[in-house]
Order: structure tokens, then sequence, then C-alpha cells
């Protein structure tokens, strides 16, 4: 059996990716891609300590955690269609009328 | 053993190169590829972890909805001058 | 009746609530709901009074107000109260009636019955209250109903500024009168009047840390202070001349009947609580004022301000009484003195009635055109000039009597006091009522009944209710203090034959001069010039009053203001400007972009990690 560790070094790898995605790019769509794959990263996580520790429960959590990212998926790219009819643009370092 | 050490570093090379082309190239619709081709290479790997029903609802929300609606979003944003947003 | 004497003042206050809620339904009608509340207040009184007379006193203990120690409103019905309930529902009754013909056709006179019937409540409340802080809000609420009725005719810039002269002077007043009310609690732990009097010997000998005084004689002139203002005392007088603003007959009543009695009954009814000392100052301030203000009447061409120094002076004269220990003698004349000063008032605003004019050198002969405000008025200035058989005659023999055996000075005083007052009433009278007709007088008429009734009845009271001397009001007035005043000397004869010879010579004075004419009274201002212009001025006590408030009130609220503007504003100024400077700085802090709150994040959530990694690693 491959060793857990190797799993978790992956999972952390990916997050590290979605990380850096997300405060790197500045395209919206491309952000909540990076949140997709952080989320992906903690399901591998999930999965894994599942699998060696014998216990459903974080399969349990995965599923819930899949679910909650369709929803997330949803409302954040509606809110940049929404961005996108009013200011035009999708590029969040213009999105900065929340200063001060 | 050797086998399931084989496919698990097969589908890490995939995972991470899909991930590293998501942020790294320049057309976001080969982003939105890529980021399908992530997520399948995570649904393998669940299997490889014996989580089948996981795997399947991964490919099923992942790959199939969540990215149609990532390319939705991008058609909608898209700005017709320039190639990439 | 006397368990239910605190119904008196409860009914005028009912009418005051009527006619300021209903009042513009009834409209005219107003003044009979007054009238009809008072009635009922009146015949408590009497009965009230009734009771006194056949040797029963007492009160009741009153509600529990504030729920504090010495704290509790309650009556208390004494020789002293049944006296007052008596003149000030009687006179008030009366001046309730004639109002109703006087302010006929006023466009105010819904205001005018309330705020008088508010009057007449907080007035019979201050009379029958059974500790002083009630004492107190009554006396408040008399200075706020002098304040809305002398301002009246609020329209008019002079009555408006009378109304603030006189609160504002009165206040002053008012201020050592609540100081008092400190001292004594402080002391006592008590307002109740009869425990006060029962523990004041105590207090005699226990000093005050405050000039040497005693506790008893701080607290005293304190309170004394409080009756300067309300009794229009030496050097707080100059509110009540200006107060003559008002409708007459709010001057009749406020300043005549009651309000103005408030500070002698206020002396009478704490006068356990007198030292000999704080006496003397009582005293001679009662002596000053009758002096002073009988020289201003004697020059004023007011009709209604000649009448309103007599007032001050006679108020002196009662002070007077009370500071040389004629405690019954200056209560006699408050009695007497309300129905004759009463009478002088309404009879002077009848002839306003019917000249229109206040100047007394534009009327003339008008004896013939009204008679009866003529003869009433003949009543009241004989009685005021105290010549017998009148009532003003048996109390002013007494008070003169009083201060013949304590002081010569005082008595010299009181006796040029009374030659003035004899000549000014009379100058007063004759200049009116008699002497060739004036144009303005040719055209006047009597005045309708519901006038001429009061002043009639008024009149009767002032003949008559001096002879209440010979039926032993004296021993019965003074059984309302808790012990035997000390009793008073002086030749009787003496004094009661001087007085006499003193009124007649005034009143022959003014009658060469001002009704045979045969010496011209301009003689008298051209040889004394200075005299006459100094007293004219009101001996400059107006001046000097501005000048204190704008030079040295002004100065020091000038240095305020700059305390304030540059201390207290510039600390809170400072304060923000501070912030402002301050989030100036820290606000680029906030970018607005989301990507920069992330890394935020991270950075937290890195350190977070990096602390309790180094915890688990030292541990």
């Amino acid at each position: 059996m491959i060793p857990l560790v190797y799993y978790l070094e992956l999972s952390v790898l990916v997050f590290g990716i979605g990380l850096y995605g997300v405060l790197t790019t500045r395209n919206g769509i491309k952000v909540l891609m990076g949140i997709e794959l952080m989320l992906n990263a903690a399901n591998i996580n999930f999965v894994a300590f599942s699998r060696y520790l014998a216990d459903a429960s974080g399969q349990v959590f995965a599923t819930f955690i899949i679910t909650l990212a369709a929803a997330e998926a949803a409302v954040g790219l509606a809110l940049f269609l929404a961005i996108y009819r009013a200011r035009g643009t999708v590029d969040v370092g213009e999105l900065q009328s929340m200063r001060w | 053993m050797v086998f399931e050490m084989i496919a698990f570093l097969a589908l890490s090379v995939i995972i991470l190169g899909s991930s590293l082309m998501v942020m790294l190239s320049r057309d976001i619709v080969h982003s939105a590829l890529f980021l399908a081709g992530a997520f399948a290479g995570v649904a393998a790997l669940f299997i490889l972890l014996e989580a089948e029903f996981l795997a399947a609802i991964q490919l099923m929300v992942y790959a199939g909805a969540v990215v149609v609606l990532m390319l939705f979003a991008i058609m909608l944003t898209r700005r017709e001058k320039e190639g990439s947003p | 009746m006397l368990e239910y004497a605190w119904l008196i003042p409860l009914f005028p206050l009912v009418a005051f609530a009527v006619i300021l809620l209903f009042g513009h339904r009834f409209k005219e009608q107003c003044g009979y709901v007054a009238i009809a509340f008072l009635t009922l207040s009146l015949v408590v009184s009497l009965l009230t009074v009734v009771d006194v007379l056949g040797g029963r006193t007492g009160g009741s203990p009153g509600i529990s107000w504030i729920n504090a120690e010495g704290f509790r409103f309650g009556t208390m019905i004494d020789q002293l109260s049944a006296l007052m309930l008596f003149a000030v529902s009687l006179v008030g009754f009366l001046i309730f009636i004639y109002s109703l013909g006087y302010m006929h056709g006023d466009e105010g006179i819904q205001r005018y019955f309330a705020e008088i019937s508010l009057f007449i409540a907080s007035m019979l409340g201050l009379v029958i209250s059974n500790n002083l802080l009630f004492t107190f809000i009554c006396w408040e609420l008399v200075g706020l109903c002098s304040y809305l009725l002398i301002g009246f005719w609020y329209s008019k810039p002079s009555a408006a500024s009378a109304a603030k002269k006189a609160f504002l002077v009165t206040r002053v007043g008012d201020m050592a009168f609540l100081l008092g009310i400190f001292v004594l609690y402080a002391y006592f732990g008590t307002l109740d009047y009869n425990e006060l009097f029962e523990r004041a010997p105590e207090f005699a000998k226990v000093g005050s840390g405050i000039l040497g005084m005693s506790v008893l004689t701080l607290a005293s002139l304190l309170l004394f202070g409080g009756a300067v203002g309300k009794s229009a005392q030496f050097p707080l007088h100059v509110w009540l001349p200006d107060a003559m603003e008002g409708p007459t007959t709010v001057s009749a009543l406020i300043h005549a009947a009651t309000m103005v009695k408030a500070g002698v009954f206020l002396v009478a009814r704490t006068y356990p609580l007198f030292t000999p000392a704080s006496f003397l100052v009582v005293a001679y301030i009662g002596g000053i004022t009758a002096l002073i203000a009988a020289l201003m009447a004697l020059v004023m061409v007011d009709i209604k301000r000649v009448v309103a120094y007599s007032t001050i002076s006679s108020l002196g004269y009662m002070t007077l009484a009370l500071g040389v220990g004629g405690y019954a003698a200056g209560l006699f004349y408050l009695l007497t003195h309300s129905f004759f000063k009463a009478l002088l008032f309404l009879a002077a605003g009848s002839a306003i009635h019917g000249v229109h004019s206040m100047d007394i050198r534009e009327m003339g002969g008008l004896l013939k055109k009204m008679p009866i405000t003529g003869y009433t008025a003949l009543v009241g200035a004989w009685a005021l000039s105290g010549l017998p058989p009148l009532s003003g005659f048996w109390s002013k023999d007494e008070i003169l009597v009083a201060v013949s055996a304590r002081d010569p000075v005082l008595f010299a005083m009181a006796m040029v006091t009374a030659f003035l007052t004899a000549t000014f009433i009379f100058r007063w009278f004759f200049t009116i009522f008699t002497g060739e007709e004036s144009e303005r007088s040719a055209h006047a008429h009597e005045s309708p009944a519901t006038m001429t009734a009061p002043l009639v009845v008024l009149a009767i009271g002032a003949a008559f209710l001096g002879f209440l001397k010979f039926f032993g009001f004296e021993e019965w007035i003074v059984r309302a203090l808790p012990e035997e005043p000390m009793a008073i000397g002086g030749d009787h004869a003496m004094v009661m034959q001087l007085s006499i010879l003193i009124a007649a010579l005034g009143i022959a004075t003014a009658y060469i001069i001002y009704n045979r004419k045969a010496v011209s009274s301009e003689l008298f201002v051209r040889n004394l010039r200075p005299l006459h212009t100094f007293i004219v001025n009101k001996y400059y006590m107006d001046h000097l009053y501005i000048a204190l408030a704008e030079r040295v009130v002004a100065g020091f609220s000038y240095l305020m203001e700059r305390f304030d503007m540059l201390v207290v504003d510039g600390i809170v100024n400072g304060v923000g400007r501070l912030f402002i400077k301050v989030s100036e700085v820290v606000r680029r802090v906030q970018t607005g972009l989301v990507q920069d709150y992330a890394s935020a994040v991270l950075l937290g959530a890195s350190i977070l990690l990096i602390i309790l990694k180094l915890k688990e690693v030292l541990a």
C-alpha cells in the first residue's frame, strides 16, 4: 500500500497551486478555479484518511464538500456575471469600491 | 503493489500538471479544460482509494457540471476585442 | 374639616386642568368655572378656619411621595395657616369675581383664568404645607405663575421684559432659599416643620463655619433671602413696580394680597428657627425697605406704581415687625393689608377701566363720575394711612409699639415712613378723585357690578377687620408658635397718639398741596432737584444691577465662553482630529482588493501555525 504521506504531499501541492492561483491571477473566474482546486486538495486528504483509518466518515465529508463546491461555484459565477453586467469587467484588480 | 504505485505516480503527474496548466495557460478556455482534466485525475485517484461512489460524484459534479458552468461564465463575460480577458 | 384641608389647593388645580383642557369650549365662561372651583375651596377654607378658631389644630402626616427620609408631604394647619387661608381664598375669590368684569372680552381670557387658578392653587398649597420642600415647590410654582401673569400681554415688549425681570430677580432669592433648605437638611436630616422646631435649640450654638454664624443664623438668613426676593424687600425690590405691566387684577392678587405675602409668611412660618442675630438683619432690611419705597411712592405718576411702591413699603413694615419680635403685629398687618391693598389696586383698576389711562395727572374729579370706586378707594387710603378707626390704624399701631420698644433708630424710620405713607396715598387719592375734571375723566363712567361689588366687600373688610384686635386676635395667633414669644413692652398710649398725629399731619400735607394747591408741588421739586432726580430714578438701583450684569456677569461669562471654546471644545475637536489623522494613515490598509485580504488571511494563518509549532517544539 502506498504510504499515506504520499497522498498528503500530493494534496499539499495541489492546494498550493490553487492558492497561488487565487492570490495572483486577476481574472475572477480563474480565482474561482483556484478555489475549486483547493477544495479538491482537501477532498483528497479526506478520502485518503478515510481509507487509511478505515472510517467512512471521511467520505461523507468529501460528499458534503463536493455539494458545497458546486453551490459555491454557481453563486460565485452568478456574482461575476452580475459584476460583469454592471462594470464590464471581471478583473478583480479593478473592483476597488470597498476601499477605505 | 507496484502497479498501485505506478498508477498513483501517473495520476499525480496528471493532476499536478493539469493544475499547473490551469494557472499558467494564457487562454482561459484552456484553463477550464485543464481543470476538467485535473478533476478527472482526482476522480481516478478516488478509485485508487477504493471510493468508487465519490469518484462517480466527482466526475458528474465537477468534471460535468462545474466545468460546464465555468465555460458558460467564460463565454458570457468574454470581451470581443481581446482574445482572452 | 381639618383632615380635608388638602382638598383646598386641589380644587383650583382641577379648575386649572379643566380650563386648560376644555377651555376652548367655555370661552368667556372660563371665569365661571374657575370661580365655581374656588368657591369650593373657599368653603373648605372657611370651615377649616372655623375649626382652628374652635381650638383644633394639626394636620395630616401626608403621603410619602419621594421614598426618602424626611420627605412626607402633608398638611399643617395652625393659626398661621388659617389666617393665610382666610386671606388668600377670600381675597382671591373677590378678585376672581372682579376679573369677570375687568377681563371681559380679552382674547386670552381662557389662559388668564387657567393661570390664575394655578396660581391660587399653589399659593394655597404653600400655606398649608407641613414641610419646607413642599413649600419650596409651591413657592416656585407661584413664581412661575407670577411670571406668566405679569407677561400676560406678552406681545407688549415692556410686559415681556417685566416678567423676565420679576422671574430673574426673585430667582436670586429663591437660590438663597434653596441653599437654606440644604443647610437645614444637612444638619437636621428632616424638613418637616414640627421636627425642625423641636430640634432647633440643639443647633442654636453649633457653628456653621461661615462668618462665625451659628447654623440656625445661617439657615434662617438664607431662608430670609428667599423672602427678600418674593416679598420685594430691599435690595431685591426692583421687580415689583415693573410687575405692574400685568393686568390690574393680577397686580392686586399677586402683588398685593397673596404672593408677596409668601415671603412674610415664610418668615412667620420658620419663626422658631430665627436667632437674635438674624432678627436684627430682618428688622433693618424691613425698615430700610419701608422707608425707601415710601419715598419713591411720593414721586411716581403711574396710578399703579404708586400703589406698588406702597406695597413694598407695607411689606417692609411687616418684615420690620417680625424682625423686632412683633409676630402678632406683623401678621395682623398682613391680614388687614391684604384687604386694603387689594382694595386700592382694584380701585385703581376700576379707575383705569373708566379713564383708559395710567397717568394720575390725566385723572381728576373722578369721585363724582365713579362714586363707588371713589369712596371705596377713600376707605382703602384711609386704612393705609393709619388713622382710626379703620383697620390700618390698629395693625400699624401694633407694629409701631413693637418697634418703639426695641430700637430708636428703627422707630424713627417707621415714623417717617408712616408720615410719608399718609402723604403719598392721599396725594394719589386727591389727584385722581378730587380737583378739576380732566378731559379724560369727563367721559368716565362707573364700572360694572362684578367690579364694584368686590370693591365694596373689600372696603368692609378694610374698615372693620381692625376690630379683631378686641376679640383676642393676638393671643390667638401667637399660639401658632411653639413657645410664647417674649412680651413686648412699649408705651402704648404715647405711641398711639404719636402715630395718629403723624398720619394726620401727612394727610394734611397732601391736602394742602394736592387738593387746595395752596403750595405747589413744583416748589419742592425745584428746591430739592438732586434728591428728586435721585428718587425718580429709583436710587439708580436698576442702573446698578444692569451695570453689574453687563460688566461683572458678562465678563465672567466671556471668560467661561473662552474656556469653553478653547479648552473644552479644544479637547473634543482635538480627539476628533487625532482620529482623522490616524485613520489617514491606517486606511491605506483597506485596499478594497479581495486578493490582498486573502493574502492577509494566508499570512495570519501561517503565523498562527508557526506559533503553534514553536510552542510544541519548545514545550
